[in-house]
């Protein structure tokens, strides 16, 4: 296949934690509420609460595990291919959790991850497992232990983020891949990341069970994108159980021990971290060389901020938010993986005008889990004061807010998802433009060009819907530098598309359009040049700057004709009439009229009624509060969010 | 009382009792519209039962219509409206319908929609009845209700004066002492309840449960009194009955708190012709709250849907409200605001819900 090419080994920048302190390897711990901790091998024991000897907390002497004892890996694959079923299956296996006990895809913490069904963070979990290298040794009972470290991976392509960290503090993978539905884009991708990692690859074909599974096929797809071998494919059906005995000595078998020396200044990855009530900020971190001890010091490499080790298995800090926001490259000892790449940013603004500081507040904590989300304050004449943030995807936003919402309690407005664009003006000076409010309409600079960013889509369909995905890809000014053939049944295409024209629902339009066969995976394009304009929403003549939005020329008409509609419908009847229009500069492209409200009146109110009247007036009063005023309109946070589904 | 459910002697022995006033649950006066209704009596009975009533000599009886019927038309309303004043009702009560959740119409209808009028037409068919109405001497002093000069509800005007009451009955509300209090819902206990309310005992103790009752909530919440005619929570006592143990409560009563009472007395008196009486509301609760309701309700005084009248009441301009307000409510010009008729009274909600939303506003 021409277009797979072997992967770059290029070393790139990452961020590591450079350190004073001594000597152990340490790995990673779970304790039952899912954080982990790490552990030190000479001078403490520590607690390992998912030890197959099943005591809640049983005491592991890690001088037990020595390197080659030890195997870090993780598991990727396309999305829904099996990945925390398979993860699951291997903890039950191992006696880290009980079957039965606890909820199925026990790695996915986060409520909107169960909610969802699918992994937004990487997750990790320590096992267990004794097997003999030399098959000449009959008993297992003597066979040597193997502590081994699983990290459970997002599949989205959204999260990729993760993927490439998870993949740095491992050597090999589990490449899973669904029997019948082979390979898929995010296999692709997943493939190279670990590729470039240098981890060793195991495949995986799972769910066998199906009647459609077609093992031979996909084993000639690995061998044919991947130059895997097929002899190496293990089979295996998480759901039934069937091959699982085979993974974990594969995995010890293939996968190398970690290359740290002990004997060497400390290094960590920072793998994760998130905000306690009581402690402070806590770090996840994956020790690569050198050991960790309580008391320890350690210096940020990125921040030059020194943190303690309070005690054997957790290091706080003031606030570790400021970590991923310098990504200073240090010297390089690992390859690195890709810093996040914003695709999408979107206002946020609290919901009630005065709670600012809780929004803020909730945000801060937030990030501080979800680091790959980018934040800086603004403030829109509408909706009062706000931040900008960037996600790596409309998924990834989708989550956030969702987050906001369950963890924190935070209820906010967000503003139509935006792209950063680039406007150049008539003096020669380029302004980065996130924001389409702060892109004044009638400035004394004349715009002499507009850039947007661009992506290089992976789309793999069967070949019976490469039609309608052509058509709505040159609907979406798609560019096509690809197409091609990966076997009698699919097809193969890469466009070039504007990022703006994937943001909103593209993904969901293709799943429909090729009835949710299709995988699409996207990689930064470049910047091209675009005819733009600033499409305006105005309100009884005034301008809401939070609804405004910059989109192409040729499709301005028709979205500034969808949200005129879309506001029509969704602004509830006021007293008083209003005017609802679209435009570009001071040219209304279109218009609609609400009229004014004829009747909210309660014909009967009498005795024990009295209480109920007054409740549902209070309950009006209420919705009152909810919405926000602009001039001299109510509008309801339902309208905000409504404008954010036009494409 | 219905049409078609009573005669002549029946509504004679109803007036010897001393019953001195009759509703007349009319609605319409097409049969098709009856129909749909689901009342069970036509327009034969209509009228038989007017005659009845006139003929008995009751000089204080009111009849009831309904709007915004399913396919009800401008013309039946209209046919409806001019049939009733001619029947020389002295009071009407003038209902739009109202579509309620968990009934048969909030089944089969939907607001606005066909066969139910649109939202314009509603609006048409109460401005139809003011307009009718008061061309024909009635005056609407409520949002619902006309009456000819001096034959107001007084039952009702208990309610929307917000005077205290008694009720009686399974589930009966009452309003005593600041509590609004339902009695039980059941049969049994309802009987306990009145078996031994002939007793002293009961009686004092109903008047002390309520009044224990008050004064041990301060702030609101549901008061859930011990009581049950006489019997304290767990006390026993031998009756004809049998024997009685101290279960639950007979009626369960929430001491309303202050915003509550101030939101009563808004939302009771915009509904009423007469308006919101300034020197009275301010005496009861404070200079704040009347200047936040003034400062809501200004924007709508400049609309013309809510009205300030002076001590003879007659209206006065948006420019004498603004000087009313501010200084501060001292110039005693503005002794009355209430809503427009029927503008305001058509958008008593939006408007009862603005001088709700000042009030908690900081």
């Amino acid at each position: 296949m021409a277009s797979f090419r072997p992967a770059l080994r290029t070393l790139r920048p990452k961020l590591l934690v450079l350190l004073s302190g001594s000597s152990v390897f340490g790995p990673i711990f779970h304790d039952f509420g899912g954080n982990s901790k790490l552990g030190g091998r000479i001078s403490n024991h520590f607690y390992c609460s998912q030890s197959r000897h099943s005591s809640r907390e049983t005491v592991i002497d890690l001088s037990q595990f020595p390197p080659e004892r030890i195997r870090n890996f993780s598991i990727i694959a396309h999305v829904d291919h099996g990945k925390s079923t398979l993860a699951d299956r291997l903890l039950e296996l191992t006696g880290t959790i009980k079957k039965g006990l606890g909820q199925p895809q026990y790695l996915d913490k986060l409520q909107v991850e169960r909610e969802r069904g699918i992994t937004v963070k990487a997750q990790t979990a320590t096992m267990f497992h004794r097997h003999n290298l030399d098959s000449d040794k009959p008993s297992l009972s003597e066979a040597p232990n193997f502590l081994l470290n699983l990290i459970d991976t997002p599949g989205h392509v959204d999260f990729s983020y993760e993927v490439s960290r998870s993949l740095a503090a491992c050597q090999g993978a589990l490449l899973v891949v669904d029997a019948a539905q082979g390979v898929q884009a995010q296999t692709v991708a997943n493939f190279y990341l670990a590729f470039e990692s240098n981890l060793t690859i195991v495949p995986v074909i799972n769910k066998i069970d199906q009647p459609t599974a077609d093992p031979d096929r996909v084993k000639a797809q690995l061998k044919s994108l991947f130059d895997l071998d097929p002899k190496d494919a293990l089979l295996t059906s998480a759901k039934t159980g069937q091959g699982l005995e085979q993974v974990l000595p594969a995995v010890i078998e293939r996968i190398p021990s970690p290359p740290g020396i002990t004997d060497s200044p400390l290094r960590m990855l920072l793998l994760d971290s998130y905000y306690d009530e009581y402690k402070g900020v806590i770090c996840h971190v994956a020790v690569v060389d050198g050991a960790l001890r309580k008391g320890d010091k350690i210096a940020s490499a990125a921040t030059s901020q020194v943190f303690e080790s309070l005690n054997r298995y957790t290091y706080h800090s003031e606030c570790l938010l400021s970590f991923y926001h310098c990504p200073v490259p240090c010297e390089l000892y690992l390859t690195g993986f890709k810093p996040a790449k914003h695709m999408v940013f979107a206002g946020i603004y609290p919901a009630d005008g005065s709670d600012f500081d809780a929004l803020n507040h909730a945000i801060e904590r937030l990030t501080c889990n979800d680091a790959s989300v980018s934040v800086a304050k603004e403030s829109s004449t509408a909706l009062g004061l706000g931040f900008r943030c960037g996600f790596l995807g409309l998924l990834h936003m989708d989550v956030f807010h969702q987050r906001l919402d369950q963890e924190y309690g935070a209820r906010v407005i967000s503003t139509t998802p935006t792209v950063p664009y680039i406007f150049e003006y008539s003096d020669g000076s380029k302004e980065d433009v996130q924001n389409p409010a702060a892109l004044s309409s009638n400035s004394g600079k004349r715009i002499v060009a507009c850039w947007e960013p661009s992506v290089i889509a992976t789309i793999i369909i069967p070949s019976e819907y490469v039609g309608p995905v052509i058509t709505l890809c040159s609907e979406r000014r798609g560019e096509q530098l690809e197409y091609s053939f990966i076997d009698s049944q699919r097809a193969f295409m890469k466009y070039r598309l504007p990022l703006r024209e994937i943001v909103v629902d593209f993904y969901n339009e293709l799943k429909s359009i090729t009835s949710g066969y299709a995988s699409f995976d996207y990689e930064d394009g470049e910047y091209q040049v675009s005819d733009l304009v600033k499409l305006d929403i105005l309100l009884n003549g005034q301008a809401v700057d939070a609804m405004a939005t910059i989109v192409h020329k040729l499709k301005a008409q028709r979205i500034g004709r969808e949200l005129v509609d879309k506001l029509k419908k969704f602004i509830d009847r006021q007293m008083f009439e209003i005017t609802i229009q679209a435009a570009i500069g001071s040219k209304v492209i279109a218009r609609e009229t609400l009229s004014a409200m004829r009747k909210n009146v309660l014909a009967k109110c009498y005795g024990g009624d009295v209480t109920r009247k007054r409740k549902l007036l209070e309950k009006q009063k209420e919705g009152k509060k909810r919405m926000k005023r602009v001039g001299s309109v109510d509008i309801p946070q339902e309208a905000f969010h409504e404008l954010l589904k036009v494409s | 009382m219905d049409p078609g459910t009573f005669d002549a002697s029946s509504l004679s022995s109803f007036l010897s009792l001393g019953v001195n006033r009759v509703s007349l649950g009319v609605q319409a006066f097409q049969n098709e519209l009856l129909k749909v209704c689901g009342r069970a009596h036509c327009l034969d009975h209509v009228r038989e039962s007017l005659e009845i009533i006139k003929s008995s000599g009751l000089e204080n009886w009111s009849l009831d219509l309904i709007s915004s019927l399913p396919n009800q038309s401008l013309e039946m309303w209209e046919e409806s409206l001019r049939a009733a004043i001619e029947s020389g009702a002295p009071h009407l009560s003038v209902y739009d319908l109202q579509v309620e959740e968990g009934t048969k119409f909030g089944a089969w209808y939907k607001p606005g929609q066909s066969p139910l009028p649109s939202e314009e037409e509603s609006a048409m068919f109460y401005r139809k009845a003011w307009e009718l109405l008061s061309k024909a001497g009635y005056e609407h002093y409520e949002i619902s209700s006309y009456c000819k000069r001096g034959m107001e509800c007084k039952h009702n005007m208990g309610y929307w004066l917000n005077k205290p009451y008694y009720g009686f009955g399974l589930g009966a509300a009452s309003y005593v002492g600041g509590i609004r209090f339902t009695r039980s819902r059941r049969m049994k206990d309802y009987a306990r309840y009145v078996e031994l309310l002939e007793s002293e005992r009961t009686r004092e103790k109903e008047i002390e449960g309520l009044e224990r009752g008050g004064s041990e909530s301060e702030n609101k919440g549901m008061v859930g009194v011990t009581v049950i005619g006489g019997l304290e929570r767990g006390e026993e006592r031998e009756s004809e009955s049998g024997r009685l143990v101290g279960r639950e409560s007979v009626w369960e009563g929430v001491r309303e708190s202050e915003s509550e009472v101030v939101m009563d007395a808004i939302m009771l008196s915009l509904r009423m012709g007469r308006g919101l009486e300034v020197a009275g509301f301010r005496g009861r609760f404070g200079e704040e709250i009347l200047e936040r309701v003034c400062r809501a309700l200004r924007p709508y005084v400049e609309s013309g849907h809510v009205l300030p009248l002076d001590e003879d009441r007659r209206t006065l301009s948006a420019v004498d409200f603004v000087r009313f307000c501010e200084s501060r409510m001292q110039n005693k010009s503005v002794e009355y605001i209430r809503l427009s008729d029927p503008d305001g009274f058509l958008l008593s909600n939006e408007l009862i819900s603005v001088a709700f939303a000042s009030l908690s506003s900081s």
